[in-house]
């Protein structure tokens, strides 16, 4: 058969796909009229698609229905089992609250809990003596002494009587 | 239908997975050619979407969402070392099950047919990957140059090169074989 060289075999691709502009798409089908060799490139690249769907096809036909439906189900109720037992107790806490209804107990309850921890964390040992004396000044008006403890400085001025 | 997905309804998961499972399992088959992978795919494809749908924004259909997951899930790297070393033992033996259209076909046109769609099928497992997952997604899903470029984040250009670059190596495969 005569080759043909006014469309490219690139470009009968493109039209079997319907990838052409539609200018292209309408002379290009006028051609195929009078073109065997096209016509023959056309069929030949139309027939492989059928083939590859028919086969894709045939194959997908074969696969068991309710495989992928059992499998995912049990996936699923296993993330849901997994994610139930992260929390579990505190739903069931959250469940005891509710059937009793002792919300306000609950949240005194929680109130006085948060306020004693707070009073108990500000309990810490006192310091009755420096730890350690900075400096000090002996003048004839009055004395300066400068200590340090742990979490200040302290400055103590006595001034003379007389 | 999206809105019981988002509920967790199990019963809407059971009715998204009869309504889409054989077209993503022709997408994944279609890819890599490997029947228990591919159940698998498409396991993994509806279990990503139980556990995104709330992220789901439906700008997007809940197919071109799927199928953008089953896609990425066919050429996960780990996935395709593993399916080389398979592919030694790849069989593309289909079985005897007819479709509706050849039901009425004669016996010996069924026989060539079923022979023309082995040899065409075990010429497309030899095409690269790359080529390979343009021409399914074109010719299993019809898409778009356009969106099968978006997808596969590549030129619309290369789209329509790789695809005429399968329909050559098939033509010339199947002409080689013929003569």
């Amino acid at each position: 058969m005569k080759s043909c060289n006014k469309y490219t075999p690139k470009m009968l691709s493109q039209f079997v796909d319907n990838a052409l502009p539609s200018q292209i798409t309408r002379t290009l089908e006028e051609h195929l009229t009078s073109c065997p060799a096209c016509q023959q490139t056309v069929k030949k690249y139309q027939n492989i698609t059928n083939q590859v769907v028919n086969g894709i096809q045939r194959h997908s036909n074969r696969m068991n229905d309710t495989e992928i439906e059992k499998n995912l189900l049990i996936k699923i109720r296993k993330e849901n089992a997994k994610k139930k037992w992260n929390f579990s107790y505190l739903n069931g806490f959250i469940d005891f609250i509710k059937v009793k209804k002792i919300y306000l107990q609950m949240a005194s309850f929680a109130a006085i809990l948060l306020l004693s921890m707070a009073f108990l964390q500000d309990q810490r040992p006192a310091f009755h003596t420096p730890s350690a004396i900075v400096n000090s000044i002996d003048g004839e008006m009055a004395s300066v002494m400068i200590l340090e403890t742990p979490d200040r400085r302290h400055t103590i001025i006595w001034y003379k009587e007389s | 239908m999206i809105k019981r997905l988002q509920q967790g309804q199990e019963a809407a998961f059971q009715i998204l997975v009869k309504q889409y499972q054989s077209r993503l399992m022709a997408i994944a088959w279609g890819i890599t050619l490997d029947h228990e992978e591919s159940l698998e795919i498409v396991q993994d494809v509806f279990f990503n979407v139980y556990r995104n749908i709330n992220e789901f924004r439906g700008d997007a259909g809940l197919m071109t969402w799927m199928r953008k997951i089953t896609v990425n899930l066919c050429l996960n790297w780990k996935r395709r070392w593993k399916r080389r070393f398979k592919w030694h033992h790849v069989s593309l033996d289909s079985g005897d099950t007819l479709s509706s259209k050849e039901e009425n076909a004669s016996p010996e046109s069924h026989y060539l047919n079923l022979e023309m769609e082995k040899n065409i099928m075990a010429h497309v497992a030899r095409l690269p990957e790359k080529i390979r997952t343009v021409f399914i997604l074109k010719t299993v899903e019809d898409m778009s140059y356009e969106a099968i470029a978006q997808m596969l984040n590549i030129k619309p250009g290369t789209v329509s090169s790789r695809l005429y670059h399968a329909r050559k190596s098939l033509a010339g495969a199947l002409k080689r074989e013929a003569s």
